[in-house]
């Protein structure tokens, strides 16, 4: 079903019901505000002590604060950190030693926590010739490691980078959502990657509702809308001519907000 | 202290103290520092903000408690708050024929502060130390003299989680590598004792809001791992077993100490809520006391810390109170519970008009309710309950009924907020603009180039920079400035072992702009060494817009930025900030002045062995740099 390109250009926005799921609930969402998140990485050490992913490494990437890198089998939570040249110099009579700064006269520090977006059409799940992976009752997609063979075929299916392969192990790991089983999630308060936020920049709610009005749309930064695995349109987010990127489960939805 | 003093007087002028969303809230650098000023390990206060004694040969309660205390205001009790802690303390032994034994109370014979601690171990004046939960080889500035402090002492008790580097300096010390130390000449006992985190032991975090929080005990800490209060108790225990009999009256002070708590569990941990209790303080009768306006100064009643009276109202812990927000007001009353007397916003009758009405709708706390002819409102009020807003104290009044019914600055001497402040600083009434110790610019608004009251320690390890008018100071040409990461915990004890923080801060860095990287030719990513007169450090070099080039006073300041977390042990190592920092000090709270210094840099790594040393001097060589060179009083133009 996800095969069929037609189901990437659904008009009503509703890629749970053209998943199959058309007495879904309320569509549930995880909400990461770049413009509040500081920073400070409790997501990634949280998720890691969560799911016993291992420590991959002392490595300073030189990446701005960003030693993690990238998604990958050992990192289910990436927060990047980009250092965005100002596009506007100070006012006249600023402070100088803003103005002494680099080419543009000073930065701007933008932190985004990026996270498996639980695709109602996941890539990774329709290669998957084990069924290793498959998408649990609460809508997310999780690998089996007692099934999974390690073939490998899922990580170049992913489009955003989210499931690799563990080197010394040779199967793949990726994020659960960390609702794997949990009886907590039958009661569907937020699951564990939407609490230790202390500025609140990752927030659980419903799709539609308050700031999530109008991210039901996608256009991943660089990403071709042809390859977008969501399933929805393709618009901007509203009111702001901006685009945003989410990625839609039958219940579950990962926005993030690229509005600068 | 400059700093903090103006930006009082400037919400004092807003308007902004007393009220919600106002007031002082410093940002401090670990969980409960306020409770440990509050209860206190500073040298020079006892619980409760009481001033420790001087080793004044003639001064008796009496005398003491005139001198401290004041006419108008609470400080007025200070003497049924000193004899209530005197009783908590010495209990049956303390009495009023005796003094209530302030006699036994330590005496201050100068200043004692940390680093002039250090000074002392150097001079051999302090033959033993306590290292719990800080690390001041690696987190106090001018680490070597921490180390070569910790050098001559006679012995050293490290309590800490890890193995941090003042506990193994004297193995694997920088001093070790470049010879300067040698282990088998080190006189020092060490003993290390590992320590239980907060999760394996119950007690209270008092954070900057003045919010006690309590915490229990999760789990058992690991193999010897202990509690402090276990240590205390029982290293208290021990002392008095040995000394039990003694006819020294140099030993009354320990024999007669309400030295009691029960214990439980397979290793006697001492019950903290029993400590919160006595803290908390009692009546004649043994009955938990609720407010600090019901201790006297006659004996009959005992507490630990007079603002902390109340915590423990009822007999009931009101720091452990975990009342859902839903289910109660805006202000949260019953989340912990704060000092004093469970108020939220101190001083919050300023929120309040002269006429005892909200200044603001939008920002009322707490009004005058003339039907009830009593103060009430969201937060507890801040004032005697029952004192109306145009209430003038008789002329004999004293104390806290001495003031008005516009005093609404309790603490103070006259009840009023103070925007000049005639008492209490060791410099002037108001705050100043001084340059930093070693600071590259002339000070532009006075004469005075430094604070004439700093301290300065001067010694051969601890070299000051030229002033800025010397050519010399050229050598030094850059500002450093160093702070803390959000992965990592002061000096590293908490994190540096942790491998999920480890890897996300994995390596010491310098952060430096596009502009200083070329003057330098320092490489992204490649090594830099960073040199200041007291050491030299090397660390990755990072090179980035956002620690941009300065414009000051018509030249170009360039930055170098360096994180002090590292040190040479744990998970994640590498040198130490605090190598470069010289010991210049605050005259008010001693603090150490590490936010801004001079220095240079220059690409690769740093010498190795003795080399090290010689790199250093030779810096000094080059800068003039003597004995007297910064530790002017009077160094203006």
């Amino acid at each position: 079903m996800a095969g069929d390109p037609r189901l990437l250009l659904e008009a009503d926005g509703d890629p749970a019901s053209a998943s199959g799921y058309p007495e879904h609930p309320p569509r549930m969402g995880f909400f990461t505000d770049t413009s509040v998140c500081i920073g400070c990485k409790a997501c990634e050490v949280a998720c890691k002590e969560w799911n016993h992913v291992p420590e991959d490494g002392l490595n300073l990437t030189g990446m701005s604060y960003d030693n993690t890198g990238g998604l990958g089998a050992d990192t289910w939570r990436h927060v990047a950190f980009i250092e965005q040249p100002l596009r506007v110099g100070p006012p006249d009579g600023a402070h100088d030693g803003a103005a002494a700064g680099g080419a543009g006269g000073g930065v701007r520090w933008l932190m985004s926590s990026d996270v498996c977006k639980h695709c109602t059409h996941a890539a990774c799940l329709d290669v998957c010739p084990t069924g290793a992976l498959f998408r649990t009752e609460f809508g997310t997609v999780v690998v089996q490691e007692d099934i999974c063979n390690g073939c490998g075929y899922c990580v170049p299916a992913c489009p955003y980078g989210v499931i690799d392969q563990r080197k010394d192990d040779g199967r793949v790991w990726k994020c659960t959502c960390a609702t794997t089983g949990s009886a907590r999630a039958r009661s569907r308060p937020a699951p564990r990657p939407a609490r230790p936020t202390p500025s609140s920049s990752a927030r659980w709610m419903s799709c539609g509702n308050g700031p999530m009005r109008g991210w039901t749309s996608c256009t991943a930064p660089g990403l071709p809308t042809h390859v977008c695995t969501a399933g929805t349109r393709t618009t901007g987010w509203a009111g702001t001519g901006r685009s945003s990127c989410c990625s839609t489960s039958p219940m579950y939805t990962v926005c993030r907000r690229t509005r600068w | 202290m400059q700093y903090i003093r103006a930006a009082s007087v400037l919400q004092l002028l807003l308007g902004n103290i007393g009220r919600p969303g106002g007031g002082i809230l410093a940002l401090r650098g670990h969980a409960s520092i306020q409770g440990s000023t509050d209860i206190p390990t500073l040298y020079n206060l006892l619980p409760g903000y009481i001033p420790m004694p001087h080793a004044h040969p003639e001064e008796d309660l009496d005398k003491f408690v005139a001198g401290s205390s004041t006419d108008k205001g609470y400080w007025g009790n200070m003497r049924s708050y000193l004899v209530s802690l005197l009783k908590a303390w010495w209990g049956d032994a303390a009495t009023a024929q005796n003094d209530f034994c302030f006699g036994y109370l330590p005496r201050l014979t100068g200043s004692h502060s940390t680093y002039e601690t250090v000074q002392a171990q150097m001079e051999g004046q302090v033959k033993g130390y306590f290292v719990v939960g800080e690390n001041p080889a690696v987190g106090s500035a001018n680490a070597k003299m921490q180390r070569l402090g910790m050098a001559a002492l006679d012995w050293l008790v490290v309590r800490d989680f890890s193995l941090i580097e003042s506990a193994t300096w004297w193995k694997d010390g920088p001093e070790i590598e470049s010879g300067e130390l040698t282990t088998g000449d080190i006189g020092t006992e060490v003993f290390f004792f590992p320590a239980a985190a907060h999760t394996e032991k119950s007690g209270s975090f008092t954070n900057t809001q003045r919010m006690l929080q309590w915490h229990h005990q999760a789990v058992d800490p690991p193999g010897d791992a202990r509690s402090e209060l276990w240590f205390y108790y029982h290293f208290g225990r021990i002392i008095r077993q040995k000394l039990a009999g003694s006819g020294d009256p140099m030993d009354r002070p320990l024999l007669d100490l309400t030295w009691d708590y029960p214990t439980a569990g397979p290793v006697a941990e001492p019950d903290a809520d029993a400590v919160l209790a006595e803290i908390n303080g009692r009546n004649a009768k043994g009955e938990p006391l609720a407010s600090y306006e019901q201790l006297s100064d006659d004996g009959s009643t005992a507490c630990g810390c007079w603002i902390y009276c109340g915590v423990y109202t009822d007999g009931v812990n009101q720091a452990a109170r975990r009342t859902s927000a839903k289910e109660q007001s805006w202000v949260a009353p019953e989340w912990g519970w704060a000092w004093p007397a469970n108020r939220r916003i101190i001083y919050n009758r300023a929120s309040a008009d002269p006429d005892g009405q909200p200044w603001s709708p939008r920002k009322a706390l707490v009004w005058w309710d003339a039907e009830q002819e009593k103060w009430v409102g969201h937060d507890i009020p801040d004032f005697t309950a029952s004192k109306p807003p145009w209430h003038q104290p008789p002329d004999d009044a004293t104390a806290d009924e001495a003031l008005s019914g516009t005093d609404a600055f309790i603490m103070q001497a006259d009840g009023k907020g103070w925007l000049y402040a005639p008492a209490g600083l060791t410099d002037g009434p108001l705050p100043a603009h001084y340059e930093l110790q070693d600071s590259p610019f002339p000070n532009l608004l006075y004469p005075q180039q430094r604070n004439p009251v700093r301290q300065v320690l001067p010694g051969e390890h601890n070299r000051y920079h030229p002033s800025p008018s010397e050519p010399e100071s050229a050598v030094l040409p850059y500002a450093i400035t160093t702070y803390r990461l959000t992965e990592h915990h002061t000096a590293g004890g908490m994190s540096r072992w942790l491998p999920y923080l480890a890897e996300l801060q994995p390596e010491m860095f310098c952060e430096v702009s596009p502009a200083l990287a070329a003057e330098r030719s320092l490489e992204h990513l490649g090594w830099a060494t960073i040199i200041t007169a007291r050491g030299v450090i090397e660390a990755r070099v990072l090179v980035t817009d956002r620690i941009p080039p300065l414009r000051i006073q018509g030249r170009t300041l360039h930055q170098i930025g360096l994180p002090y977390h590292w040190g040479p042990n744990g998970y994640t190592r590498g040198d130490a900030a605090n190598e470069l920092a010289a010991i210049a000090l605050d005259p008010n709270s001693h603090i150490q002045e590490v936010k801004a210094l001079s220095g240079d840099i220059r690409p690769g790594r740093r010498p190795r062995g003795a080399a090290r040393a010689e790199l250093v001097a030779e810096y000094q060589r080059r800068a003039g740099i003597t004995p007297q060179t910064g530790t002017e009083v009077r160094d203006g133009r």
